[in-house]
């Protein structure tokens, strides 16, 4: 994949996660290499984005840094709100703006809060889980810190292909999901890769003395579900769909509990 | 093993996170589905569902309860005889429920909204509801027609606003 950038665009970039280019502009060229270097993989040359940001930095830090994330809408228009940036996103015309300091964290932040709201019209969502692909099929591992993303996306063996060892994206795709890489890492601090794969299933993580795959109820599964998937909007239609989805996708895809010993022999019930 | 549940078993899964909800001291509001409470509440229907301690139920009252994993918004009609329970019916069903005990019961319907409108469930059913419920609780086939016609009324009534 190019990261070339024309003369014209000196100052933008596309950051392409789950096939939905998202073109920054800033007029500061440091922070387009920034940028350029965070998003390694996942940078495009596409001319075509859907999602458009002018990014307004600011030297100095906002004025209540620790404030919570906050997501609105309001006739149309996004506000997108955190302790160190604010951001406002017009969705039908695909341009916005985000004001922010120079570093990479909020602007991740900002990515991360647009495609799940792009993500739950089309009936997906993002997903606080490692993921991988192996013989062409994408494992997903949900569970709260601690639970083993980290540890089993370190054990993953040479051919498989990591998605993301934090944060994961899914879609509906043909008949089930598919599964894409992202950008977004946790404590291993690795860039997933920019590919996608149909999601064979997802594994709520828990380690043990042995390794072990139990089928969940429905109830609990979309219970176990509904607690992973990153969403931050206060919006009813957007609540329902991800809800619906949620519901969809267990109706769709296996969604198991799996101990496992910290070793890479649990990646053997990966097939 | 079936790793995908039945489309069955995730409705089932539905109602027990909805459950869930009120047990939480949330409200909640739902679709209705059914014709069991014609004519107080129809199909398509969204009800407001608040949480309810048994105590707080009394005759007149929809409230919501969950039995084996299916959500039941019917009317309360009295209680046992020893008031460990209280009993439930459908407007539109010809026999009251199994009673309902404590742990079952969810919550209280607070409001109904049908077509763009909200009102307070009535806590009873004037002369001309109880024939309608009547009806429909003794001849399936009425109930459909009954449901048809009144989505019908209702789609020309939508497409008038």
């Amino acid at each position: 994949m190019t990261q070339s950038i024309t003369e014209v665009e000196s100052r933008s970039l596309a950051i392409d996660i789950g096939g939905m280019p998202v073109r920054v502009r800033t007029t500061d060229p440091d922070f387009l290499s920034l940028l350029q270097n965070r998003y390694a993989g996942f940078v495009s040359d596409t001319e075509e984005a859907e999602i458009e940001f002018d990014v307004d930095l600011h030297p100095s830090r906002f004025a209540d840094p620790d404030a919570e994330v906050c997501v609105t809408r309001q006739h149309g228009r996004w506000t997108l709100r955190r302790g160190d940036f604010l951001a406002e996103w017009e969705a039908a015309a695909g341009r916005g703006w985000i004001r922010q300091t120079a570093n990479p964290y909020s602007i991740d932040a900002v990515l991360r809060i647009v495609h799940t709201l792009v993500l739950a019209k089309q009936g997906g969502f993002l997903l606080h889980s490692a993921s991988a692909i192996r013989n062409r099929k994408a494992f997903l591992f949900a569970g709260a810190s601690g639970a083993g993303k980290t540890t089993i996306s370190r054990l993953a063996p040479p051919d498989a292909t990591l998605l993301s060892d934090e944060i994961s994206y899914v879609r509906p795709q043909g008949e089930g999901y598919a599964a894409f890489g992202t950008p977004f890492t946790g404590e291993l601090a690795k860039l997933g890769e920019n590919v996608s794969a149909p999601v064979r299933a997802l594994y709520l993580l828990g380690k043990g003395r042995e390794n072990r795959i139990e089928a969940m109820a429905p109830a609990e599964a979309a219970r176990s579900l509904l607690a992973n998937i990153l969403f931050f909007a206060e919006d009813e239609e957007l609540v329902q769909a991800v809800f619906r989805s949620t519901f969809d996708f267990v109706s769709r895809v296996p969604v198991c509990k799996l101990t496992f010993v910290p070793d890479a022999r649990v990646w053997e019930l990966m097939r | 093993m079936r790793l995908v549940p039945t489309s069955e078993a995730v409705h089932c899964a539905k109602c027990e996170l909805a459950a869930d909800v009120l047990r939480s001291s949330r409200k909640l509001r739902l679709q209705v589905t059914g014709w069991s409470m014609l004519p107080s509440i129809w199909p398509g229907d969204t009800l407001l569902v608040e949480p309810a301690k048994y105590d707080e139920v009394a005759s007149g009252d929809v409230v919501l309860f969950l039995r084996e994993q299916r959500l039941f918004a019917h009317r309360a009609v009295g209680r046992n005889a020893d008031d460990s329970r209280f009993l439930t019916r459908g407007d539109a069903m010809r026999s009251e429920d199994p009673p309902v005990n404590e742990a079952e019961l969810l919550g209280k319907v607070t409001l109904i909204w049908r077509g763009g409108k909200c009102s307070e469930p009535p806590r009873s059913l004037a002369a001309w509801e109880r024939v309608v419920a009547h009806i429909v609780g003794r001849f399936a086939l009425a109930a459909r027609l009954v449901v048809v016609a009144h989505g019908r009324v209702r789609s020309q009534q939508i497409q008038m606003v």
